[in-house]
């Protein structure tokens, strides 16, 4: 093994002795980069929530603005019983728990799936057989509707992939312009194991039809929690 | 299904012929291409953010001994296992002694070219361990028997009717042609083999040399599935793949997105900077990266060439190309098609295998004005057809025309006579009919000679100047 990695290493060291042909980069592009941000991000974070939400919407994504945690508990549970569904998961020791908790006490045919009381084998199988999750990301991109997830916040991440419906609840301190301003928050040592997630799983590789549901989420829902 | 660049020529011939294939990729790529200038329009530093891809592309390539061994040390402090693979023998070794060693009986793959690039699946496959592809189209492709025909879209060649009788022959289904009903099929099918596969292979669109980590980006989230499900993951990755630190990222991503599927950000992107199943209680126990040369090293010796280093794998090349809507990509005959693919199959197969290669492209530039790291892939083919000539490597015919177009070039009176003839023996055809050339008008129309001939014209366009002048 090491003698192709001095092999491979000694091969590009050699390449490189030779001068490049490149013409040289122009001047000022990183300003003009900035500048051309600064013109399509608005200045006010009800500008920065709209732009998320329209950009949600544009990649299949819902988007609900609530101003407590109760709204969300009734819009959980009618949604999950517009879907007949019987279960819904949690990462577990996470924000919202108390949310979903109170989902599942409203109504007695959901069952609460907590993925953290779970080893790995058995965990991975019970949530893939959940049908809906309720959980927390770290950060939200309003430009692009990405949302960030860091694993070293979370106890699981497989809640945000397996099931077939996720509901997520963001807070406007979380909501970033850009992805420039997402990497740039992130610490280091945190942003190596994460992932950005944006809108429901999809693919085109049928005659270029968007289908959604590709191997992960079918449905994703955000709720904006404005709390005064 | 053996293919080889030798024999593009066969291949042109027989997609040329093929209704079927050039309305499925007339359909795929025009509506990449819409998609992609709506997205582009909406970011108005675009040409900027390419500027600045190449820069940064170029200073990782002129500096990628350093940037390689940046990588390693901080992957190797991060757990992950970096193995170094000089050819695609190695490469498949080193993964196949994983496979033994770790006890591995199924594997799930997600889309990578570079796995591709091995003949990873065959291989594994000839070895007796279930390989599965998981992006629909691979899966696709997979069970088809072929090789992808485009970078980003594995089964664009494909209709939905086609993708209907292969799921009906190959998985016993009923037959049907509604693209909902066939995902579903695919994920039912692909949810049990993830949760059973002992390790998952993946590409990686980027690797992070400062903190020593990688990303794939997708949009099914079988590739997250493919790395937070098994309990060993590989990533095998060309060693052109890094960046600098986490700063770049928002740089490739925007314009990755846009360029390869036409969308504003794709569904996911996957970071994985170490095994987490024992801090996270899932994910991989294991994490490996495999650096392959496989050619790399040489092309980068080349410095006129050493910029087709930059590509990012994007496809928006292909899109654009007017050779690539016509004939698809398995014309080309191997896993890199279009017009960056034919600048790769000379550098990485050498220049008789790949000596058709760069002659198929019109040279029109759209290549280049589409390419979100600006790489001057005319320029590129250009040089590359200089060495095909200089190698002693073109066609006979070609060889033939040049060297009468040269005679001619030197004895002006037989030039002029020579392009006044054809227009004046033309008039004997019957009606608007052109001259008949065995094998070119077979699938295309020749254009008739203008009878007035281009000296004519130039001197009465001369003549008319003068006059409008005085």
């Amino acid at each position: 093994m090491n003698n192709s990695r001095d092999k491979i290493l000694g091969a590009v060291k050699d390449a490189l002795r030779q001068p490049s042909h490149l013409p040289p980069t122009p001047q000022g592009v990183d300003e003009r980069i900035k500048e051309g941000l600064a013109s399509v991000t608005p200045n006010d974070y009800v500008g920065l929530r709209e732009q998320f939400k329209k950009e949600l919407e544009l990649v299949s994504g819902e988007f609900q603005l609530v101003h407590s945690t109760d709204e969300i508990v009734t819009a959980v549970s009618r949604m999950m019983q517009e879907s007949n569904y019987t279960s819904l998961t949690i990462a577990g020791d996470g924000p919202y728990d108390g949310i979903a908790q109170r989902v599942t006490e409203k109504n007695k045919a959901i069952q609460l799936v907590k993925a953290s009381d779970y080893q790995k084998t058995e965990r991975k199988e019970k949530l893939a057989a959940t049908e809906a999750a309720l959980v927390d990301v770290n950060l939200a991109v309003a430009d692009v509707a990405s949302l960030a997830l860091l694993y070293d916040d979370t106890p699981s991440s497989l809640p945000h992939f397996l099931p077939l419906t996720i509901f997520v609840v963001i807070k406007p301190e979380q909501l970033v312009a850009n992805l420039f301003e997402l990497f740039e928050k992130l610490p280091a040592e945190k942003a190596k194991n994460m992932t950005l997630i944006t809108g429901p799983s999809r693919t085109a590789d049928v005659e270029k039809v968007l289908v959604l549901g590709a191997h992960g989420p079918k449905r994703l829902v955000v709720f904006m929690l404005e709390e005064n | 299904m053996e293919m080889t660049p030798s024999k593009t020529k066969q291949y042109i011939k027989e997609a040329l012929k093929d209704d079927h294939l050039r309305m499925a990729v007339d359909k795929a790529t025009q509506t990449a291409l819409h998609k992609r200038e709506d997205k582009v329009d909406q970011i108005p530093y675009w040409e900027d953010l390419r500027f600045k891809a190449h820069a940064v592309k170029q200073d990782v390539i002129e500096h990628l001994d350093q940037y390689l061994e940046e990588f390693e040390k901080n992957c190797k402090q991060n757990g992950i296992h970096v193995h170094w693979a000089a050819d695609t023998q190695e490469a498949q070794k080193i993964i196949f002694d994983l496979v033994k060693e770790k006890n591995v009986k199924t594997i799930v793959k997600s889309k990578s070219l570079t796995t591709e690039e091995i003949h990873l699946n065959k291989f594994l496959i000839d070895k007796g361990i279930e390989t599965l592809e998981t992006d629909l189209g691979e899966y696709i492709v997979q069970l088809m028997g072929q090789i992808p025909s485009h970078l980003t879209a594995p089964a664009l060649h494909l209709t939905r009717q086609d993708i209907g009788k292969l799921f009906q022959e190959k998985l016993g289904v009923e037959y049907t042609e509604d693209p909902e009903e066939l995902l579903q099929i695919a994920r039912a099918r692909l949810r049990k083999k993830f949760l059973a596969a002992d390790m998952g292979i993946s590409g990686a669109n980027f690797a992070i040399a400062d903190s020593g980590s990688f990303c794939v980006v997708e949009n099914e989230a079988n590739a997250h599935l493919s790395v937070s499900l098994p309990r060993i993951h590989v990533a095998v990755m060309g060693i052109e793949k890094l960046l600098p630190d986490k700063g770049a990222l928002p740089v490739f991503l925007k314009l990755l997105a846009p360029s390869a599927t036409g969308q504003k950000a794709t569904c996911y992107v996957n970071f994985i900077g170490g095994p987490s199943s024992e801090k996270y209680n899932e994910g991989p126990e294991e994490v490996h990266v495999l650096l392959l040369d496989n050619g790399r090293s040489k092309i980068l010796a080349d410095s006129r060439l050493r910029e087709t280093l930059f590509c990012i794998r994007c496809g928006a090349c292909l899109n654009i190309c007017p050779v690539y809507q016509q004939v698809g990509g398995h014309a080309y005959g191997w896993v890199y098609m279009g017009p960056i693919g034919i600048t790769l199959i000379p550098q990485y197969l050498g220049l008789v295998e790949g000596k058709y290669a760069p002659f198929a492209s019109s040279l029109c530039g759209a290549c280049y004005e589409v390419c979100p790291v600006r790489i001057n892939i005319p320029h590129h083919l250009l040089k590359l057809r200089n060495e095909v000539v200089e190698a002693g490597q073109s066609m006979k015919v070609e060889k033939m025309g040049i060297a009468m177009w040269a005679f001619l070039a030197k004895h002006p009176m037989l030039y002029r006579f020579a392009t006044w003839f054809p227009a004046q023996f033309q008039k004997l055809l019957p009606g608007e009919t052109a001259f008949p050339a065995p094998g070119y008008t077979k699938e295309r129309a020749l254009g008739r000679f203008d009878p007035k001939g281009f000296r004519k014209k130039l001197f009465k366009l001369e003549k008319d100047s003068k006059k409008s002048t005085e």
